[in-house]
């Protein structure tokens, strides 16, 4: 698992690294 | 109700649909008290799957970032007090192409939003998989 900083670098690198497969995105909490 | 929609949203999605181009992102988010990294670190295993990459944004960045784009006002993210709005309990699709994050090409949720369908899993594993069916690949 990854920590989110503040540029959200590691995530919106990674989405556009994969801009040629269907993603989905799922922003919720844990418990 | 949280770790709910992520298994019918998530899981249940990455169950259904077998094409290994799918790709999942959990973006856990503390809503509730008991919303810790630990508890985020349990969640991120309990929907370990090679397909998913998992996040703690336990500052709520990604949240913030994703409400304007949304459309999400304070009153619909029971945020307190005068605290910037946020995105949580919402699920996001992307066909092939999209580079923004900030615009898919349909999302759902489990606010009080108005403007998006809430959350049926049935429904949104429908559309999903019509994404992977028919954009070219």
């Amino acid at each position: 698992m990854y920590t989110l900083g503040d540029n959200l670098r590691h995530l919106l690198d990674n989405f556009a690294a994969n801009a040629g497969s269907v993603r989905i995105l799922l922003l919720t909490s844990p418990t | 109700m949280c770790l709910e929609g992520a298994s019918r949203a998530g899981a249940e999605l990455l169950g259904a649909v077998a094409d290994q181009r799918l790709r999942a992102y959990f973006v856990w988010v503390p809503m509730l008290p008991s919303d810790d990294q630990k508890a985020a670190d349990a969640a991120s295993r309990r929907f370990a799957e090679p397909r998913a990459t998992h996040y703690w944004d336990g500052e709520r960045h990604l949240a913030r970032h994703m409400a304007p784009a949304l459309g999400i006002a304070a009153r619909e993210s029971i945020t307190i007090g005068d605290a910037p709005e946020f995105a949580w309990d919402v699920y996001l699709a992307y066909g092939r192409g999209t580079k923004r994050i900030e615009q898919p090409d349909f999302w759902v949720h489990q606010l009080g939003v108005k403007h998006a369908p809430r959350l049926d899993a049935g429904e949104w594993r429908r559309r999903v998989g019509q994404l992977v069916d028919v954009t070219p690949g």
